[in-house]
């Protein structure tokens, strides 16, 4: 059933429905026109052909509306089925009952399934002054309408998200759909437009608009999202089902839409993706609420009258409840009020009894004493409060009970007795008892009147009792007695005068230190004991603190009766009256004449040695802080000396520790007869001793001081009858040359006699403080070392590798620099030798693998690729972690070929673990795929091996060989040699140090086409590596003589050119230089120079013509005679006549070129290569 | 009377606070270094959205945990986002660091796969086990070991990175593997059981945001603005999950619809979690760091300096 609905027909259609057919059931489908509704009609006619198919029996109505009507429709109850945008769904939900969403929609655009949306803010390019939010204020806006998520709501979130007041926008609505937002922009009538997602994708894509006409406004990157987008995303449109549809129906249709798959042909037709599971539609919500949109712009507005309306049955009863809980009060009220008065009368009775009553009870607890009443029979009838404390009982719990309740059975029968006694005596009585109670076991005693109460018949009804406690009394009678016990006996001497001084008793203590019997005292001022030794205002403080304090302690050296002075520990303390006035006070005091002896004995052996009286280290370290000061102020320098006796133990060992002890005491006896008396001979311990000489103005002073004390020890020491032979063995350091603290000080003089102990004993040293620095500064440097690191000084060179006979870069060795903030560039070889095998050199290298690695990178953006060696160190190599570490840092350039980093192990360290180092380089090669080179090739002791056994891709020929390669055929060998084993085990060869054009050229003859080195360019900043990149030309001279076809026997006459003239030169460089130039002669022998060599290995190999070689032969050696004839004169100084010689050597170097140029010319067999030919020379 | 106090209140709170934001306005953005992974990117979330301005907040983009900790070493970054272990390692290299905010929990994706069916660990006493010689690898096999009341030295440990597991499980040189996706996925393909996962261990293997301490004193403020936008942008991500997996799959490098799949096994600590987790009374993160560095990995250092103060919740709002 195809519709094309309008209002008017919906209407009438709503009227038509209940009569409608019963076997078919209708339904109807609520949809929003966010587009033309012809548009919308076209595509979505198709979901409603298929509804019709899954559900049986229906028959499905669309109705494509605009939001008012659409809302007017669901208010109306007309639809079963609605599918709108989120935020009029929400709207709607809050206002009318209506489920959840059955699914959500998903577009699509192109291939890509979509589920979300937003909104786009845009401008037409026109309006260049609207760039981003803020520009917004002020500008008049056209949206679809307020009902709009992604048309209005969207945007609108983000401005205010953006903290633009959204309240004073101007809006206008254009009304639907969006295509209408771009016509207001057209004409005028708004700058800015706000329209969902995707809609103006679909408008480009009816060419209805071109994206390039329009500025969109706060672009937002959403990766894949295919839409342009201006704001945070939303769920797409919800499906939803009204609650008057069956659950059935609901089911079948959630069933049917989620169905619709991106291929589902009914998907094609409609153009969309599908239907998926229903999203979440709170952000929406929230934005809503956060934004005041209707219907959450208004507070919830309730009447009194829909209360009563809805609550009335609850309200009348709750008002009826009231009243009856009020009439209940009142009733209540009134029976409290007739209580109140009786029993106010009560009160008034009672409270005259209680005053009488209490009249009586205060009197009875007023009296100090314990009273108490008992009955005849001795149950206690009343107590005052005295007795209640007394007892630790309260009245009620007294009352009724007799003492057996309270004390023991015995006393309790006792006072039981003497109570019957009494009332039959009918007289008081006075007596003193024991209680002891049965609480806790504690006595009190009481003094006790008891007097029988007799009745108006003179009948006995009781007994009064009135008690004293006298239990603290007797206490103090008690203490007293102790305190006489101890001031009679105590070993302390106790004085006690009254507050003028005048002594009022002593003890007989006092009597046994002083001597003074008890009347010698009474009545004396103690200044009878006065020995004079404390001064007047020693006394005067005691005598303040006395006043002030109450109290004084100290030490006092008094005089006895027998006029000796001895020394006592006295305490004073004042006695107080209770007026706080000074009554009495007491002295007490001990004799510690005694201890006084041992204390300054102890003090010496603090200071000095038990057995020579000599300082010992603590004074001594005293002695040395005084004289530094002296030192300082008299420019001199001090000596400390550490002296240990040679063979002393031999004397110890065979006669016995007291005649070592007595040799000791000899000592040092003649160490300070070997001193002046303002030096300090300390011993230090066993048999060292240490002095420390002032005063001393050079070494040689204390030379002269140090062989007398030689000396004086060589001489026999005669103990007991036996003579005894010792030496001794001195250190010495001198302050402040050396100037360190005592302690170090010692160290040092220490160490300088355990040298002169290995040096034969017998002897004195001198400490040598640059050696120990040494030491030290190695630890210094290794310490800015790391600060440099992590300050970032460290840097990296890089100097170019090339292929001579391409021309090409292939890459750069980097080399480590130091950029010193104060000192400038700093070689390596100033801080990397101090750092080698430790944990810094480690931490080093792999800091320079980080940064080469980072270079690589860098320079592989910008476009050059290149390969970087590094220089790595033994013990970084063999570092466990070594191959981890790298692999580690290789990761974080995943875009990088490891191949283009290579390690370059210098060919010695590989010495240290063979095999370990052979794994390593093994997995940096085959697991991390980098490359390996061995380093400074030829300086090893075993390369043959290490080039076999490693499996380095590349062997760098040392410099040295380099350099010295056209001067020494010896170098030249090994260049040669290295060359073609490298050939052999193919690896690659490259040479370092290419100084020159002769030394590339040479290179070049000998088969190595790979260099490095001065010649071609210095190391430089990553950053110069770059323009000289730009600049660089290849030699010219190199790149000819690679590109000729040569023969071997070319070579060798290359060679020989080179070589020759290269002596040439040197000789004359060396004749026409100073007398004193450092340079070197060239080698003079004529076989033994490289053209001698060359001659001799030519006739061998018959490369070239016999004849052409006995000329050549020839004429060398009339060279070389020539050459030797100008030696000789420059070996006597003849310097001038050697100069004048010099034409005949010109015209002889002249014979040997064109030897030479014969000798090429002539060549046997140009491609000739020995049978058996051997590399090495020639 | 009484308006005119409020009005004097008024203007006195409005001063504070313009002072208070005057102060903390003047100092440069706080700069976070921290390297791609789900957990950690509602940072970026929060700085498109707006929650994290780049004004206060400078994300630096790093390849690696040790590249952020060498920014952090060279002073080019103020707080990074690390693993519980790499905080410990750079405590142990002498950076003082604490964890103020923890950004999400392993539950599950960390696992031990094995190649038979067992029962129990206990079978494979003897048997060779691949593990990447990281602290969470290893603390994983700990862990599990000491559940089946084993240690890992009851294992012959074969030190495998992740990216040669997959290979290592083929060729079959292994008896079993603790290992994390994406290798997981290909092992289990190839069977493989799983006998023990890090859910079993909850909350031990942590992901955090921790701060150079030098740095905590002066910013607090900037600091607790960092971890708010943090739990802002968090919530966007679960209230709107549409929106943010289009706006976080540029960085994760997936197809948006692929986003949420990759924050399976992670546990995203709420504020109140996160309060529990870092509160001073809690041990279980002491408790983690111990057994981390019990593990042995920085044996130089002194264990009470690696764990004392190692976090603070006085930043959470």
């Amino acid at each position: 059933m195809k519709t094309g609905v309008i209002k008017v027909g919906l209407i009438l259609l709503f009227f038509f429905l209940p009569g409608l057919s019963l076997a078919t059931e209708t339904f109807h489908l609520g949809i929003f026109a966010y587009r033309p509704v012809e548009i919308i009609e076209k595509r979505w006619h198709h979901l409603e052909t298929y509804l019709e198919q899954q559900v049986p029996n229906s028959d499905f109505v669309l109705h494509i509306l605009q939001l008012d009507e659409l809302e007017k429709g669901v208010q109306q109850n007309r639809f079963d089925f609605v599918f709108t945008n989120p935020r009029h769904f929400i709207e709607m939900r809050s206002k009318y009952p209506l489920s959840g969403a059955l699914g959500t929609l998903v577009r699509l655009e192109g291939t890509e399934p979509v589920s979300a949306l937003g909104g786009v803010i845009f401008t037409l390019k026109t309006h260049q002054s609207i760039a981003s939010l803020a520009d917004i204020e002020g500008k008049r806006i056209a949206a679809p309408g307020n009902g709009f998520l992604g048309g209005y709501q969207a945007p609108l979130y983000e401005l205010h998200k953006a903290g633009i007041d959204i309240s004073h926008l101007d809006v206008v609505f254009t009304g639907s759909p969006h295509d209408k937002v771009l016509q207001f922009l057209r004409d005028g009538k708004a700058e800015v437009g706000f329209v969902r997602t995707s809609a103006l994708e679909q408008m480009a894509a009816e060419g209805l608009v071109s994206m390039a006409e329009l500025n969109i406004i706060n672009e937002q990157r959403l990766s894949d999202y295919p839409f342009v987008t201006s704001t945070r995303l939303f769920p797409e449109w919800p499906f939803i089902a009204l609650p008057k549809v069956r659950e059935s129906t609901a089911r079948r249709v959630a069933s049917a839409i989620l169905a619709l798959e991106p291929d589902h042909p009914i998907s094609k037709q409609i153009g969309i993706s599908g239907f998926t599971v229903p999203a979440d539609y709170l952000p929406v919500e929230l934005s809503m609420r956060e934004l005041g949109l209707p219907p959450f712009d208004v507070e919830p507005n309730v009447s009194l009258m829909q209360i009563w309306q809805q609550h009335n049955v609850l309200i009348i009863a709750l008002v009826m409840a009231s009243g009856l809980i009020l009439l209940l009060l009142l009733v209540i009220a009134r029976q409290n009020y007739s209580l109140r008065l009786s029993e106010q009368k009560v009160t008034q009775y009672l409270q005259e009894i209680e005053k009488r009553h209490q009249f009586l009870r205060s009197t009875f607890s007023a009296i100090p004493d314990l009273v108490w009443i008992k009955d005849p029979n001795g149950v206690y009838l009343d107590c005052n409060s005295r007795y209640e404390s007394f007892m630790g009982k309260a009245r009620n719990d007294i009352l009724g009970q007799t003492d057996h309740d309270h004390i023991p059975s015995q006393q309790a029968s006792q006072i039981h007795i003497h109570d019957q006694e009494v009332l039959r005596l009918r007289l008081p009585s006075i007596q003193e008892e024991v209680y002891q109670f049965k609480s806790d076991g504690h006595e009190e005693v009481l003094e006790i009147i008891k007097t029988p109460i007799l009745d108006a018949a003179n009948e006995i009804i009781g007994m009064l009792g009135i008690g004293r406690d006298i239990t603290s009394r007797k206490k103090a009678e008690e203490e007293l007695r102790l305190s006489r016990e101890v001031f009679e006996n105590t070993l302390e001497g106790i004085m006690i005068t009254d507050r003028d001084g005048i002594i009022v008793d002593v003890n007989p203590a006092f009597n046994k230190i002083t001597g003074y019997e008890r009347q010698d005292v009474l009545g004396q001022n103690p200044a009878i004991l006065n020995s004079g030794r404390q001064s007047p205002a020693f006394y005067e403080e005691m005598w303040r603190q006395l006043q002030q304090r109450g109290f004084w302690k100290g030490e006092v050296w008094n005089r006895n009766k027998n006029g000796e002075i001895y020394a006592e520990q006295l305490s004073i303390s004042s006695l107080t009256d209770e007026n706080g006035f000074i009554e009495f006070f007491v002295g007490i005091f001990s004799d510690i004449t005694r201890s006084k002896e041992q204390q300054e004995q102890l003090s010496m052996m603090a200071h000095y040695d038990v057995l020579t009286s000599l300082p010992n280290r603590a004074l001594f370290a005293d002695r040395f802080s005084q004289a530094i000061m002296h030192s300082k102020r008299n420019q001199t320098l001090l000596a400390i000396c550490f002296i240990d006796l040679d063979n002393f133990k031999p004397v110890n060992d065979n006669f016995g520790h007291e005649t070592g002890d007595q040799l000791l005491v000899e000592v040092a006896k003649r160490l300070l007869e070997s001193v002046r008396g303002e030096d300090t001979v300390s011993r230090l311990g066993g048999d060292e001793f240490a002095l420390l000489l002032n005063d001393i103005n050079s070494e040689k002073e204390c030379m002269r001081t140090l062989d007398r004390i030689l000396h004086k020890l060589e001489m026999p020491f005669v103990i007991n009858g036996h003579s005894h032979y010792i030496s001794a063995s001195i250190g010495t350091t001198l302050y402040p040359r050396d100037d360190e603290d005592v302690d170090t000080l010692l160290r040092h003089a220490d160490q300088a006699m355990y040298q002169a102990k290995i040096a034969g004993k017998h002897r004195y040293n001198l400490f040598d403080s640059h050696h120990d620095k040494v030491v030290t500064q190695k630890q210094l440097i290794q310490d800015q070392v790391k600060k440099a690191l992590y300050a970032d000084e460290l840097t990296l060179f890089y100097q170019p590798k090339i292929n001579m006979a391409s021309g090409e870069v292939l890459g750069v060795e980097a080399l480590l620099r130091w950029q010193h903030p104060e000192k400038g560039l700093i070689p390596p070889l100033n801080f990397l030798p101090q750092i080698s095998n430790t944990e810094l050199e480690v931490e080093v290298g792999e800091w320079v693998i980080q940064q080469a690695l980072r270079q690589l990178h860098e320079w592989s953006t910008q476009g050059i690729e290149m390969e970087i060696s590094v220089n790595i160190a033994s013990h970084h190599l063999q570092q466990p972690s070594f191959v981890s570490r790298l692999a580690y840092a290789l990761d974080e350039y995943p875009e990088l070929n490891p191949g283009q980093l290579q390690l370059e192990v210098l060919e010695s360290s590989v010495l240290a673990d063979l095999n370990k180092i052979r794994e390593t380089i093994d997995a940096c090669q085959n697991k991390l795929g980098v490359s390996v080179a061995l380093d400074d090739f030829g300086t090893g002791y075993s390369s043959l091996t290490h080039l076999r056994s490693f499996s380095a891709d590349t062997v760098k020929i040392d410099k040295s060989f380099i350099q010295d390669m056209l001067d020494d055929p010896n170098d030249y060998v090994i260049v040669d040699g290295v060359i073609g084993l490298a050939g052999s085990f193919s690896r690659k060869v490259i040479a370092e140090g290419v100084e020159s054009r002769q030394h590339g050229l040479m290179l070049l003859a000998m088969g190595c086409e790979l260099a490095q080195g001065f010649g071609i360019a210095r190391p430089m900043p990553a950053k110069e590596f770059q323009t000289w990149l730009k600049r660089y030309r290849p030699e010219q001279s190199w790149l000819d003589y690679a590109a000729r076809t040569r023969s071997l026997a070319d070579n060798k006459s290359t060679l020989l050119n080179l070589t020759f003239k290269h002596w040439h030169a040197r000789f004359l460089a060396k004749l026409n230089a100073n007398q004193d130039s450092v340079l070197d002669w060239p080698i003079m022998d004529t076989s033994r120079c490289h053209c001698g060599v060359w001659i001799e290995a030519g006739q061998k190999e018959q490369l070239f013509k016999a004849s052409a070689l006995s000329e050549l032969s020839l004429a060398h050696d009339a060279y070389h005679a020539n050459a030797n004839e100008l030696f000789a004169l420059c070996q006597q100084k003849e310097f001038e006549r050697a100069r004048q010689g010099l034409a005949n050597l010109n015209q002889a170097y002249e014979r040997m070129l064109s030897a030479i140029v014969a000798c090429q010319a002539e060549a046997l067999s140009p491609d000739k290569v020995v049978a058996g030919y051997s590399r090495g020379y020639l | 009377m009484k308006p005119l106090k409020f009005l004097t209140q008024f203007i006195l709170l409005l001063f504070v606070i313009v002072s208070v934001t005057a102060c903390e306005g003047e100092k440069p953005p706080i700069r976070v270094a921290t390297h791609v992974w789900p957990g950690y990117e509602f940072l970026h979330l929060g700085q498109q959205l707006g929650y994290l301005p780049q004004e206060s907040v400078n994300l630096i983009t790093t390849g690696s945990a040790t590249e952020s900790i060498k920014r952090l070493k060279h002073n080019q970054a103020d707080a990074a986002t690390l693993t519980l272990d790499e905080v410990l390692l750079a405590r142990s290299q002498g950076l003082d660091m604490t964890i103020i905010l923890i950004m999400d929990i392993s539950v599950g994706a960390d696992q031990l796969i094995t190649r038979e069916k067992l029962d129990s660990l206990q079978q494979l006493k003897g048997k060779k086990v691949a593990v990447e010689q990281t602290a969470v690898g290893r603390l994983l096999l700990a862990n599990a070991s000491q559940q089946a009341g084993m240690t890992s030295q009851d294992f012959q440990l074969v030190d495998a990175t992740i990216d040669q597991h997959v290979e290592i499980w083929r060729e079959g040189i292994v008896d079993a593997i603790v290992t994390y996706e994406p290798a997981t996925t290909q092992i289990l393909s190839q069977g493989g059981h799983i006998i023990f996962d890090s859910s079993q261990v909850p909350e031990t293997i942590v992901d955090v945001l921790a701060v150079r301490t030098d740095f905590i004193e002066e910013h607090s403020n900037m600091l607790r603005q960092l971890v708010s936008g943090f739990f802002k942008a968090q919530k966007h991500f679960l209230t709107n999950p549409q929106d943010a997996s289009y706006r976080m799959s540029d960085r994760l490098n997936v197809p948006s619809r692929e986003v949420m799949y990759l924050y399976h096994g992670l546990e995203l600590p709420s504020i109140e979690h996160n309060k529990k987790l870092l509160a001073a009374d809690n041990t279980q993160l002491t408790n983690v760091a111990e057994d981390i560095v019990e593990l042995g990995l920085y044996p130089e250092s002194n264990k009470e300096m690696l764990i004392q103060r190692l976090y603070s919740d006085k930043f959470l709002p």
